[in-house]
């Protein structure tokens, strides 16, 4: 059979849509493009040792028309065939121009069908002499001509809007976005309307502020003034710019809204991956030379260079707390208070700032909310919990006893505290089991066993079907008269017998296997009644099993209600139950009514 | 109540550590069973299955979902079908990696899902995809091998996982059998960058790393070591880690230390069998880099329990292999010293 190859067909129309109306977030980025394009053929020129003064004016037209012209180095017919006409194609792939270019895709141009549906292009290179006119359509079909007149050397785009889109024509609109995107080009733009002309640029260059300059520039655009301005540079990137330190808090999810130019052009006003993730309590300015554009040109391309400069900007954060800390304490404990959260995040990111940051950080604990600090200097052992509820059963017996605990619940908090003898070497730091937080109580005396060991048999009965033990021992306060503290596990075991009962077949035998497999049944709670407290005196005394059953009752619901436990609908009743049987117990024994 | 269970639950999507996550979920999940719908308690653990995928809890992955698929079967129209059989096919991914689960029981898990995808007109290739992995781990490389070709040939649709993984999936594959520049060659799109998902490509890096290595090229090796490094975390990629510590043991002793500090707690966590295993094997050979003294690096890291190392080793391995009825993971241990070992050589 004879062989034949052929070509896949693209159908250039869906193309040319899914490039432009697809590729970039908002349809104001032609403005961009185009400048882009613009300064690129302008740095061409001049690699070509031509001496002029390079200019990109802008002008607008009735019937919400504009142009965009520049003295760059203009296209040749084959140059307009090879690049303008052929999508994925670029002038600007030679590499040994690529540092000076911003572009390099090719299909920058294709943003502009995003807003017109024709592109009207005349230009004459200074390679060589004709002047050549180029009118492309979203079709994906173009026309070329020659024209009879010479032009100057570059290129003017025209653009007419599409009825939708007229109004990034109009002049408010269209200065904002050269303004937006331009106003830092080391070109002189210039728009053009309705015969004024405006220079569009700023001399001075944010990035390059610092301190007290930077400061007023970021409270003049934003309204509000940063606590600090960090600066930043990254040699490799060829970076330079700052981090304002935003004078809220805000959360680590919250939208990043990191200024970055690109070789003087607006590449993101919303870019949120430069800076490292737990840097999110900044704002940045920064221009980069070195990194490279994705194909939309609203972020940089994940390169092993992105990942270092990345690094490098998160080690002048760093490097900045470093200094502050030994030279001004009053910024930096003005910054911790408004951003405690995202400076624990930071801390457990990196070690050495985890050392610097980590005695003014603040912690909820037994006796109070301390800093750090202040908690090492009063404990021999640190004692974190790894819940708030596991804080919350034990804090106040836990202050009773003296004994400082700190409540590892809260976010970022666990992960911090159980470093600390990383900074406090001498003091160990010990995660309390809860269940065994009761060991630390004083045990009854031999004598005193056989008094409470009825009382004690009535408990355990009563105790053991939830997974729950009980003891009998001193602690402090008096006023508490049980304690309730549970491990862990227990809501895994709650849940481990919630899929029991609804399991069958197959499922039924995984969990049964999963039981056996030395999942043992240790209690998972303790109920530790307190010896010094009068009433569990007078219950463990009492020879009436009833009422001792009724009064177990009543310190195991109430003990759960007590420690803010998820108490069941049986566990309810109960309290009730045994409540209202003392109630009616005293009322009995107080006699029949008056009357 | 309510607010209280969509506080916990909005926490728990929140917190970054595994302990704080599985409480806070567990007690958000006993409320529900006691106060609330049972729709909330089906979300709820549906959120918790998910997330303890993520940590590498599969036991706990199980026992959520085991009530969720029973309420399914109850109520097949209350709850989505397609999501049940989603989450069973982490069930059938990851469950052989806890010895707990007798093998028989795991192969009818295997015709349990294959029957509900039939049910619900869903081709079996994901789990022709589990059970080869599970083939290869636990010591039947024929079964694997056939599994392998069912998993290629069977229809992709809608519950097939995501390209990425896939590819991960058949990389690995080659690796595990010792086909290195095969493995590689498929895996190159993931390390080019042109494909990724959740948990690729940090874990590709770590195979690369085993290929590279298995192939002297060691420049190759340093270099995924690190982007896998920079790229895993949580207690998800202890297997992982375990490479990576063996890895930078020879290559990087800070690094390796830094590693082992920031992971050695998740060996307390309740990860399986599997993960712990290979991890530990990886901590074993750091510590007989370090000799009779544990050296300071000023990480303040507590020298972990030699002899509870090694013993946990020896057990998890005899789990296995009386699970698997073989010697396949005792042998696989003696291997991956061997491995170390010749890293060692390659990288002094």
């Amino acid at each position: 059979m004879e062989e034949q190859n052929y070509h896949f067909q693209v159908n250039l129309t869906g193309l040319i849509d899914l490039l432009s109306n697809h590729l970039y977030s908002n349809p104001g980025v032609f403005v961009r493009e185009l400048l882009q394009n613009a300064v690129d053929a302008i740095a061409a020129r001049r690699r070509l040792g031509h001496r002029f003064e390079p200019r990109i004016h802008v002008e607008t037209y009735s019937n919400h028309t504009i142009s965009i012209q520049d003295n760059g180095i203009g296209l040749t017919r084959d140059e307009i065939i090879r690049f303008l006409a052929s999508i994925g194609s670029s002038t600007k792939k030679d590499p040994d121009a690529a540092d000076e270019l911003i572009g390099q895709f090719g299909i920058g141009l294709l943003s502009c069908f995003v807003v017109s549906d024709e592109i009207v292009l005349i230009t004459r290179s200074a390679l060589e002499g004709d002047s050549l006119e180029w009118r492309g359509r979203p079709d994906g079909t173009y026309r070329i001509r020659r024209l009879d007149h010479e032009l100057p050397i570059g290129s003017t785009i025209y653009l007419k809007a599409k009825p939708e889109y007229e109004e990034l024509f109009e002049y408010w609109q269209l200065r904002a976005l050269l303004e937006k995107y331009g106003k830092y080009l080391n070109v002189r733009l210039t728009l053009f309307d309705q015969g004024a002309e405006e220079t569009i640029h700023e001399e001075r260059l944010p990035w390059k502020l610092r301190g007290e300059e930077a400061a007023k520039f970021v409270e003049e655009a934003t309204g509000s003034r940063p606590l600090d301005i960090i600066p930043l540079e990254s040699r490799l990137g060829g970076l330079e710019g700052f981090a304002a330190i935003l004078p809220y808090s805000v959360g680590v999810q919250e939208k990043k809204r990191h200024q970055v130019y690109l070789k003087n052009m607006l590449l993101s006003d919303e870019n949120s991956d430069l800076l490292p993730d737990w840097a999110f309590f900044v704002d940045a300015c920064v221009n980069a030379t070195n990194l490279k554009p994705t194909a939309s040109r609203e972020s940089f391309r994940k390169n092993d260079l992105f990942h270092h400069v990345r690094e490098e900007l998160g080690e002048n954060i760093k490097q900045y707390f470093k200094r502050i800390a030994a030279e001004d304490r009053g910024l930096l404990e003005r910054i911790l208070r408004v951003h405690s959260q995202s400076i624990k995040l930071v801390a457990n990111e990196d070690d050495e700032l985890y050392q610097l940051f980590m005695p003014y950080l603040r912690f909820e604990t037994s006796h109070g909310e301390m800093d750090m600090a202040a908690i090492m200097s009063r404990v021999d052992t640190l004692y974190v919990t790894a819940t708030v509820d596991e804080f919350r059963q034990i804090a106040r017996v836990a202050r009773a006893q003296d004994v400082l605990v700190v409540n590892g619940g809260y976010q970022h908090d666990f992960g911090l505290l159980t470093r600390a003898n990383r900074v406090w070497e001498g003091i160990p730091v010990e995660v309390v089991d809860v269940m065994k937080f009761s060991e630390r109580f004083t045990p009854l005396a031999d004598e005193e066993w056989e008094e409470v060991r009825r009382f004690l048999e009535l408990a355990g009965a009563f105790l053991a079907d939830r997974r729950c033990e009980g003891v009998v021992c001193y602690f402090e306060p008096p006023d508490l008269p049980v304690l309730y503290t549970t491990n862990k596990d227990l809501n895994y075991w709650k849940i481990v017998n919630e899929s029991l009962q609804a399991a069958e077949g197959l499922f039924a035998d995984l969990l049964g296997s999963l039981r056996a497999a030395g999942h043992a049944e240790e209690p998972l709670a303790r109920l530790c009644f307190n010896y010094n407290n009068p009433i569990v005196r007078k219950v463990a005394e009492c020879r009436d099993e009833t009422l001792q059953r009724r009064a177990i009752e009543l310190f195991y619901t109430q003990s759960l209600l007590m420690g803010g436990h998820v108490m069941s609908g049986e566990e309810m009743r109960m309290m009730n139950d045994s409540l209202f049987y003392f109630l009616n117990l005293g009322l009995n024994r107080a006699g029949e009514p008056r009357g | 109540m309510k607010r209280r269970f969509n506080a916990l639950l909005s926490q728990a999507w929140q917190t970054g550590d595994e302990r704080q996550v599985l409480a806070l979920f567990e007690e958000a999940i006993v409320i529900a069973d006691r106060f609330l719908t049972e729709t909330d308690a089906y979300e709820a653990r549906i959120g918790y299955t998910r997330r303890a995928v993520e940590f590498g809890f599969y036991e706990r992955m199980f026992v959520s979902f085991a009530w969720c698929w029973s309420k399914f079967l109850r109520n097949p129209g209350r709850y989505s079908g397609f999501y049940m059989l989603w989450q069973f096919k982490w069930i059938i991914g990851n469950l052989w990696k806890c010895t707990a689960f007798p093998l028989e029981q795991l192969e009818g898990l295997f015709a349990l899902f294959r029957e509900y995808c039939a049910k619900y007109g869903y081709s079996p290739r994901p789990g022709y995809g589990a059970c080869h992995s599970m083939m290869l781990g636990i010591g039947r490389p024929a079964e694997a091998d056939e599994c392998y070709r069912l998993w290629r040939t069977a229809r992709r649709d809608a519950l097939a996982n995501c390209p990425a993984c896939e590819r991960h999936a058949m990389g690995t594959y080659y690796i595990e059998k010792g086909q290195y520049r095969r493995g590689l060659q498929i895996l190159r799109p993931i390390l080019e960058g042109g494909l990724s998902c959740s948990s690729v490509p940090g874990s590709t890096y770590e195979a690369a790393v085993r290929a590279y290595m298995a192939l002297g090229r060691i420049e190759d090796a340093r270099a995924y070591a690190d982007r896998a490094s920079r790229e895993l975390k949580g207690s998800g990629s202890l297997y992982e880690f375990g490479t990576l510590i063996a890895f930078y043991a020879i290559a990087n002793r800070r690094k390796a230390l830094r590693l082992l500090r920031n992971t050695y707690p998740y060996v307390r966590l309740p990860v399986s069998d599997w993960e712990k295993l290979h991890y530990l094997v990886g901590v074993q050979f750091l510590l007989d880099q370090e000799g009779g003294a544990w050296r300071r690096t000023g990480s303040a890291l507590p020298e972990p329990d030699r002899a509870w190392v090694r013993a946990e080793i020896e057990r998890l391995a005899k789990a296995f292999d009386e699970r698997n009825r073989n010697r396949h993971v005792s042998r696989r241990v003696e291997e991956l010293g061997k491995r170390y070992a010749a890293w060692k050589a390659a990288l002094r």
